[in-house]
């Protein structure tokens, strides 16, 4: 049965071509959409759980360098503060903004080009401080180099990178501009490395906020704040919180409640403008699929018969064109990923909405489910309709 | 050896377009006969000869083939039917019903595929049943490329690939012209003289001559 079914594959080849070409339409449009659906979130679904609680964005309005973690005496019921540390360092020439990342900012993995991400768990390797740099073409993952702290204090450490973040790829920015109703969004930001003079090209370096702290004995904290409190607080706990962060010369720029609903909307926005065109393809498509197994079924009316006088059951031929329609489907699905890995060559990550993760096989999978029904229910259909013994008479 | 015993089939039953085709049929075909079934068209000749390769049922009477055991196929389910269609079996038609696409072996391993026979068994016994027709030169040939005769050849292969225990020939000359028929015939001929018990419906009085007896129908019974 496997090998008819392969067989088959090769008979009326230019039906099968276009089978094919269907199902890596398919395929595409499906990763497509499903590229576009993960990329949204996945900028807000490291933080949906926090931004669900109480909590305010604030700006550090003060002249000096303040320590956020004094906050927790100042307000009233708070949970956690977050915050961004930085400082910089240089090594062999180049220069380098660190950053001590929190577990906060650690939620939010960044598009690697090669690497892993770091882990609050792990924030040394072997007596070195794990690291992941932003995009340079002088640097490489695996790399073991020398830091020398700048500033008056100095102090050298010893870093292992063990990842690059891609070039243009958003990560958490400790700083930077608001832009009302992006929601999260705009609390990331992207390097372009070929986009810096060449002279002056600094180098972003994340290492855990425990490695900083260890490290480093004289650092910035990011301007952006994020302070969330603890579930019962009132109403008048909270605008009492904000007047002493007022008084205090922090900006209450958001708040969370806020920061979620626009996030939604924001994703919502992007996905309105793109998916319902790309789900009326994808209709389109299955409907055309669909089309063509059953003219592809009826046209091999007569073979099956002949496998039937030869002993085959006659629903077997349902089985048949499942397995062909199966080899057509894989073949789709590997042209569908060769011409996004082609687009992606050439245009880059962040033009191209093409990626294979969990949720594009998970959905791939689906369409292959479908494509399979499909193959097996109207061949059924069909030869309910005809016995081989019609067949044959209509031949003769 | 096959015992039919008052068959009977009837098309539309109940409806207003019911066709009896065959009322009563009595007859037996002795193991290594050959043996031509003649009528004019509508007589329920290929009505017969579905019903003795399994591919359409009956009403009423009997069908038995006895080999080694004895087999009732009217009391088979589609499972057992398909499995009698391939070992005990091999059906020729008059439009040789290959597959286009596939090469001449390709063809011959259809009914191969599926039996119980090892794949390891399949290229010989294909090749073997080739050597028998006089086709085993042009096994990887592509059958749309064959002539009327050899591509009946092939037909006949794949009929005896599988070794059954007779073979049926509905107008397995009527697509041919003279001098292929009587190429075919000699090849039917001489699988008969192997011991191949075989039945050739026909309507062609020259073919019916060449099989060692005939029966003749007429409106669904046998007058001859």
């Amino acid at each position: 049965m496997v090998w008819l079914g392969f067989r088959n594959c090769f008979t009326n080849i230019h039906r099968n071509l276009l089978q094919v070409f269907q199902m890596a339409l398919l395929m595409f449009l499906g990763i497509f959409m499903t590229t576009t659906f993960v990329r949204q979130i996945s900028l807000f679904s490291p933080y949906s759980d926090y931004f669900d609680g109480n909590g305010f964005v604030l700006f550090d309005c003060g002249l000096d360098a303040r320590n956020p973690e004094n906050l927790y005496d100042k307000l009233e019921k708070t949970d956690d503060v977050n915050y961004i540390r930085y400082s910089g360092a240089e090594s062999g020439g180049q220069s380098f903004i660190v950053y001590g990342f929190d577990k906060m900012a650690l939620g939010y993995k960044p598009t690697l080009i090669k690497g892993k991400w770091l882990s609050e768990k792990r924030p040394y390797h072997s007596g070195r401080v794990n690291a992941v740099v932003s995009y340079t073409d002088k640097l490489d993952v695996g790399d073991d180099i020398e830091m020398e702290i700048s500033g008056e204090k100095g102090g050298k450490f010893t870093v292992h990178i063990c990842g690059m973040i891609a070039n243009t790829a958003l990560m958490l920015n400790p700083n930077g501009q608001e832009n009302e109703g992006k929601g999260i969004r705009q609390y990331y930001s992207h390097d372009d490395y070929y986009f810096m003079d060449e002279s002056m090209r600094t180098v972003s370096m994340i290492i855990t906020d425990k490695a900083f702290a260890d490290q480093f004995d004289g650092y910035f904290y990011s301007t952006r704040l994020y302070v969330r409190f603890k579930d019962d607080i009132s109403t008048e706990e909270l605008e009492e919180n904000k007047n002493r962060l007022i008084s205090e010369e922090y900006a209450v720029i958001n708040s969370f409640d806020k920061v979620s609903s626009e996030s939604r909307q924001y994703i919502f926005s992007k996905l309105v403008d793109v998916i319902p065109i790309a789900l009326g393809s994808l209709i389109l498509i299955c409907i055309s699929v669909a089309g063509v197994v059953l003219i592809d079924s009826k046209k091999r009316l007569t073979q099956y018969s002949v496998y039937y006088i030869c002993g085959m059951k006659w629903y077997k031929c349902c089985i048949i064109s499942m397995i062909q329609s199966f080899i057509l489907a894989v073949t789709g699905f590997v042209l569908a990923v060769v011409a996004g890995g082609i687009m992606l060559r050439i245009t880059g990550r962040e033009k191209v909405m093409f990626e294979i993760g969990g949720s594009q096989i998970l959905v791939c999978l689906l369409l292959l489910v479908y494509i399979l029904v499909v193959s097996f229910l109207l061949p059924l259909h069909i030869i309910r309709k005809y016995t081989p013994v019609e067949i044959f008479k209509e031949k003769t | 050896m096959i015992k039919i015993t008052e068959l009977n089939k009837t098309y539309n039953k109940g409806k207003s377009t019911e066709f009896h085709a065959l009322k009563g049929l009595d007859f037996t075909v002795n193991d290594g006969e050959m043996v031509a079934i003649i009528g004019k068209s509508g007589a329920g000749k290929s009505t017969l000869l579905h019903i003795l390769g399994a591919i359409d049922d009956y009403d009423g009477g009997e069908y038995k083939l006895v080999s080694d055991t004895e087999i009732e196929v009217g009391k088979l389910n589609q499972k057992k039917l398909a499995e009698f269609r391939n070992a005990h079996v091999g059906i020729v038609l008059q439009d040789f019903a290959l597959v286009e696409g596939y090469s001449v072996i390709e063809n011959v391993m259809i009914p191969l595929r599926f039996s119980k026979r090892k794949k390891s068994e399949y290229k010989p016994r294909a090749m073997e049943a080739l050597k028998h027709v006089g086709m085993d030169d042009l096994a990887k040939k592509d059958v749309n490329k064959l002539s009327g005769g050899q591509k009946q050849r092939v037909a006949i292969a794949r009929a005896i690939v599988n070794d059954p225990d007779f073979i049926l020939a509905d107008e397995p000359t009527g697509a041919l012209d003279t001098e292929t028929t009587g190429q075919i015939m000699s090849v039917f001929k001489e699988l008969n003289e192997k011991g191949k018990t075989i039945i050739v419906v026909t309507h062609d009085p020259q073919v019916a001559e060449q099989c060692e007896r005939v029966i003749e129908i007429s409106d669904g019974k046998i007058v001859g």
